[in-house]
């Protein structure tokens, strides 16, 4: 938009008052001094817009510019905040005991590991002969589903 | 290999708090574990007694095969000069102990098909004893590595803290800037002051990765694959659906 090349509403609306008005100078010269304020807010609002849109590339250039310059001072002081945490007792204490931990709990499970492997195949042999059971269920219930399946002879032989 | 094992015993757990419910949990896989000793015990007892059952029918089919062997001695001896009554009831005897052969033979199988099942039910039991065993044993490691992550957490946390606080002033520069009458929030694009705490936390997080960050991650890591693939083994046990194996978690 020009300078005043259309007159605004605002512009009418002074225009009309400055013709009818009893409005005192002070109270009009007020008005006009806001009036150029306005426009001029305008003129500088598009052409912000107008060098956002066209130069938005160097605005980049000039963050990253910015960054690595601020980054040189940041560094230095987070850096030795960061090795003041890693240093620190309570750190090194925690990550010892999830050493620790971890291959003690890697190391049980590797045994766990085989016996499971190994229960899992006395389920599936049992499973074979006609046993109903299955690996969740517990170990009592394994014994008794073995037993109802031998009932006859286990009563024979006056087991159970 | 088991001396071996028992020369390298895995390190000593932390000491737990007595009314914790690590504690609780321990109880109850000891009271499991007891139950699984105990059916183990009382089947193996059982297991005696149907041998002596097994022991008791292959006794009596020795003696019933003897007793058909003289029976068909008797009938066959050409030198007995046996009379139709006396063949008749040789036959019939001949008969009974076939048939009761037959009956023992049965009982034999049977017999012997439930000592099969018996014995593996009882080496289920067994193993599922050892397994407790085991998960005694793992329980206070698997809560130290849960409680670890959540303490690795917190200091993560405070290093993301101390960096956004020691970057706090980019926003004051920034706030200083977009209060410059008319022009301000331009002049923050134009500088580009309203993402530079945004990009220096990139740049610092980047740099400081391996001093801080990195340990941090992979611990965290660590302790969880042990746990996922701990806590596998156990779903599996349990019969749990899709139970493969450890999971890494980044």
């Amino acid at each position: 938009m020009g300078v005043c090349s259309v007159p605004t509403v605002y512009q009418i609306d002074i225009y009309y008052k400055l013709k009818y008005s009893t409005m005192k100078l002070t109270q009009l010269k007020q008005l006009i001094k806001e009036e150029v304020a306005y426009t001029k807010l305008e003129i500088i609002t598009e052409n912000i817009q107008l060098i956002d849109a066209t130069h938005s590339r160097k605005c980049k250039l000039h963050e990253t510019l910015l960054a690595s310059l601020l980054n040189l001072f940041v560094e230095p002081k987070l850096r030795k905040q960061a090795e003041y945490l890693k240093n620190s007792g309570e750190y090194k204490e925690l990550q010892q005991q999830i050493k620790v931990s971890a291959d003690a709990l890697n190391n049980l499970t590797d045994q766990l590991k085989k016996k499971v492997s190994e229960y899992e195949k006395l389920i599936k042999e049992l499973q074979k002969d006609g046993i109903d059971v299955k690996m969740g269920d517990d170990i009592t219930k394994v014994m008794q589903k073995t037993k109802d399946r031998h009932k006859d002879i286990l009563k024979k032989y006056k087991v159970i | 290999m088991a001396k071996k094992q028992a020369s390298t015993p895995p390190p000593a757990p932390p000491p737990v708090p007595k009314a914790s419910p690590v504690n609780k949990e321990l109880a109850n896989i000891k009271k499991e574990q007891a139950t699984a000793a105990k059916e183990s015990r009382k089947s193996s007892k059982e297991l005696s007694e149907l041998d002596k059952g097994r022991y008791k029918t292959n006794q009596e089919i020795k003696r019933t095969l003897k007793e058909i062997k003289d029976l068909e001695h008797d009938i066959f001896d050409v030198s007995k000069e046996l009379n139709a009554n006396e063949i008749a009831r040789l036959g019939l005897q001949h008969k009974l102990a076939a048939d009761k052969i037959k009956s023992l033979k049965n009982d034999q199988a049977a017999g012997l098909l439930a000592r099969k099942d018996y014995k593996i039910a009882i080496k289920a039991a067994d193993v599922k004893s050892e397994v407790f065993k085991l998960e005694a044993k793992a329980l206070p490691h698997r809560k130290t590595l849960l409680e670890s992550q959540a303490k690795l957490n917190k200091f993560q946390d405070k290093y993301k803290d101390s960096v956004s606080d020691s970057l706090g002033f980019v926003d004051k520069i920034d706030d200083s800037i977009k209060e410059i009458p008319i022009v301000g929030s331009f002049l923050s694009k134009a500088l580009g002051t309203d993402k530079l705490k945004k990009e220096l936390e990139a740049k610092v997080g980047k740099s400081l990765e391996n001093v801080f960050m990195k340990g941090t991650v992979q611990a965290k890591n660590a302790s969880q694959a042990a746990v996922d693939g701990y806590d596998a083994q156990i779903d599996k046990l349990n019969g749990v659906e899709g139970a493969t194996g450890g999971v890494l978690m980044v």
